[in-house]
């Protein structure tokens, strides 16, 4: 690997190096610990999902506030979450092919593990591979609540699967998942709770034909950051699965303001070409613009006018005029997932302070 | 770091499991030969920028060809290829941070190195570490040809520049860079080779002043992939540095069919909701589609949607609706360099086998 010349702890957020990931640890705590209370009082469980933070250093402290497990997208992010002793991982995906069923199975033998289906194929494969291994998995159907994408539809076609699950050697059976991606950012709240409701309320009749059929359905778990407070309130859902809440992004804010912005990306100035133009060091390569520009903080007068590689170009007026080269400026991203997945660290800030610079040991594991 | 169950070289493209970055060596290395006869034949050096391949694997196989060196946009790539044994090192871009200067000397002790500078006081900051360091560093002014990021004006400011880094104590001049990145297409578009001529203008005028205030020019560097045929012809442009002809990608390949294309993302089929739509386990941590969606290629009828984090929606017609759960198909990215960033290795493959597994070494090197 390459050579990281990394701030020692105490160091001021001013004098870290950049571009660079700064998480204020004081709001992620808190927004961490914001959801659990919420969940606690509202009796439902919280299974954070990994693939916002992707690093084990933040499953433990949402394990530590309360959460019953952890969630993830691919096996190669299990793998890192169960390396790092998460006991119980749930992966909210298909799991198609030889080579990754085999990593599955290897997986299960060191950590419980709970895989999503759609279809009976799957479930073939996926048990004979649990007996070839000798291992036991758990197994939940995705159930398509409205968002269209992965998913069995709600009802008989998905209690009929819940059945060959239940039957099949190497598989527990444990419930059912629906994710409402397609409602989480919808920025009216009126509209998002209606709909919302609408949704989840066919995963849980789902689960209750299940239980009419004679299955025993332990895991109702739907819900991301812009539903958890309507998800969590359906009886019947057992568990919620939220991830974007734990840092927030510029998307999110314009949704709800229940959390707070704990993430950053730091750069500086590098060039004053004009009196109105000012370049950055922050590109595409360390922030995600699938979502829209970056927004500056705590700064007045600075816009991003576009994003090349590895320059930011921004246009410059008022207080912002004054900017140097060498001068910092904060910038919110407004998609997190994508913008975390390019960074190899989270510089952990508290009071203005570096306390720890956090590896993120799950970026880059797409299969 | 984590595991990774790489398949053994002479696996067969279609068992790799996914998503993962193909690159057809063939193909790549006949683009490498390509760009270096058409240097060789115009009587111009080829010094290519690595930001696009990021790795000293490719860097190594250019100047095999006959390349002179290589460019980089950051201190941290420097120290990457420095580390995969290139001698010779351009940090096209400003590099104005204590640390980054402290690293970029220590860089300088190693390997031969330049960089660009486009104001005195970063100049003065590089001399005087220079001299504490005990290393001479090379030179280039940046000068704005209407790209309008970093670099000085053209004519007097840069004169100005240039002879204030001339009698500069661990300072060696060695001339100007001017990247006119803001053009595309101008081996076919006449309003683009016209442009490139004008944007080149400014660089070659001001290289006249400089020689005629009597400070001695050595190096001209310019150029990219969708210039280099007008730029590289130029008399008095020395080197060209041109980055992503070595793969090309959507967006190049829509203005130009000088190269080939070398490099896709395969994914696989993993969930068929819908008859006329398929689920890859693709999505934006695989696939940027900062210049747009990806083209699916080789499955006649299938057609990108749109791009969950983890999820990538197809729409099928035809023959691809013949698409199962656990088929492969392969993707175009329409910009290659912010794709291959958010990758770990290549997969290098030749006549439909795989020959090495090579990372992505200075993937995130981006302070
Ligand atoms: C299946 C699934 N569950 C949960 C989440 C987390 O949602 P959010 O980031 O909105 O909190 C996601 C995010 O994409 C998801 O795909
Ligand atoms: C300064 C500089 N030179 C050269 C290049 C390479 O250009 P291309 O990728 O178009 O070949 C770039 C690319 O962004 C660049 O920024």
């Amino acid at each position: 690997m390459t050579l990281e010349y990394f701030p020692l702890p105490g160091t001021p957020v001013e004098q870290l190096d950049t571009p660079a990931l700064i998480i204020d640890l004081d709001v992620a705590e808190g927004n961490i610990s914001k959801l659990q209370t919420w969940a606690n009082r509202h009796k439902v469980a919280v299974r954070p999902h990994a693939k916002t933070h992707k690093s084990p250093y933040w499953a433990r402290k949402q394990l530590a506030a309360g959460a019953i497990g952890i969630c993830c997208a691919k096996v190669s992010e299990a793998e890192v979450l169960a390396n790092a002793g998460v006991p119980e991982i749930m992966i909210t995906n298909q799991i198609i092919g030889e080579r990754k069923i085999t990593r599955l199975m290897s997986l299960a033998r060191s950590a419980r593990m709970i895989v999503a289906v759609d279809s009976p194929e799957n479930v073939r494969d996926l048990s004979e591979a649990a007996q070839a291994c000798g291992a036991e998995i758990g197994v939940i159907i995705e159930v398509d609540t409205g968002m269209h994408r992965c998913g069995t539809a709600p009802g008989a076609p998905s209690v009929k699967l819940a059945k060959a699950i239940a039957k099949a050697p190497g598989l527990r059976f444990d419930g059912v998942m629906g994710y409402e991606g397609h409602l989480v950012a919808n920025r009216d709240y009126e509209v998002r709770k209606t709909e919302t409701l609408k949704a989840v309320e066919k995963l849980v009749e789902t689960a209750d034909a299940m239980r009419k059929a004679g299955l025993d359905v332990k895991i109702v778990s739907a819900a991301g950051t812009g539903t958890y407070n309507i998800t969590g309130t359906v009886k019947g859902v057992t568990e919620l699965q939220p991830g974007s809440y734990i840092f927030m992004d510029g998307d999110y804010l314009q949704v709800l303001k229940d959390f707070k912005p704990a993430l950053h990306v730091l750069a500086q100035v590098t060039s004053r070409p004009a009196p109105d133009r000012a370049i950055t060091d922050a590109g595409l390569k360390s922030i995600s613009t699938d979502r829209g520009f970056p927004a500056a903080a705590g700064i007045t007068g600075a816009t991003v006018k576009s994003l090349s590689e590895e320059h930011g170009n921004i246009t410059v007026e008022g207080e912002a005029a004054k900017l140097r080269p060498g001068d910092k400026i904060r910038f919110l991203p407004m998609h997190g997932d994508t913008t975390i997945n390019l960074h190899t660290h989270y510089f952990g800030i508290r009071n203005g302070k570096l306390e720890a610079v956090i590896p993120i040991e799950g970026r880059g594991k797409i299969r | 770091m984590a595991l990774t169950y790489l398949p053994l070289p002479g696996t067969p493209v279609h068992d790799l499991d996914t998503p993962a970055l193909i690159v057809d060596l063939d193909i790549a290395e006949a683009n490498i030969l390509k760009m270096q006869a058409f240097a060789n034949k115009s009587g111009v050096a080829l010094r290519p920028h690595v930001k696009n391949h990021k790795s000293p694997y490719w860097a190594r196989k250019q100047i095999a060809a006959g390349a002179i060196g290589v460019c980089v946009a950051k201190v941290s790539e420097a120290e990457v290829m420095a580390e995969g044994g290139i001698g010779d090192i351009f940090v096209a871009n400003e590099i104005v941070t204590a640390p980054k200067i402290s690293r970029l000397m220590s860089v300088a002790a190693r390997a031969k190195v330049a960089v660009a500078v486009d104001t005195e006081q970063n100049l003065k900051d590089l001399s005087a570490a220079a001299q504490k360091h005990g290393v001479e560093l090379g030179v280039l002014v940046d000068v704005n040809v209407r790209i309008n990021r970093c670099g000085v004006e053209p004519g007097a400011p840069a004169v100005a520049l240039a002879r204030k880094a001339s009698g500069m104590p661990g300072i060696r001049f060695e001339g100007f860079m001017g990247y006119e990145g803001h053009i595309a297409g101008a081996g076919i578009d006449p309003a683009a080779r016209k442009e490139t001529i004008d944007s080149l203008d400014k660089l070659l005028f001001t290289v006249r002043a400089a020689e005629d205030a009597g400070i001695p020019v050595k190096v001209v560097s310019s150029g990219g992939t969708s210039t280099y045929t007008v730029t590289g012809a130029i008399e008095r442009v020395t080197e060209i540095q041109a980055g992503s002809y070595i793969f090309m990608d959507g967006a190049y390949l829509k203005e130009m069919d000088d190269f080939t294309s070398a490099m896709t993302v395969l994914g696989t089929v993993i969930s068929r909701p819908t008859a006329d739509k398929a689920i890859l386990d693709c999505g934006l941590k695989s696939v940027s589609n900062s210049s747009g969606q990806p083209r699916i290629v080789g499955t006649p009828g299938a057609e990108f949607l749109a791009l969950n984090a983890e999820h990538g929606h197809v729409k099928l017609e035809g023959e691809a609706r013949k698409l199962k759960v656990g088929d492969k198909v392969h993707l175009l990215p329409m910009h290659g360099e912010s794709t291959i960033n958010i990758h770990n290795e290549y997969f290098c493959i030749r006549k439909g086998v795989l020959e090495a597994v090579i990372p992505v070494a200075a993937r995130g090197m981006f302070r």
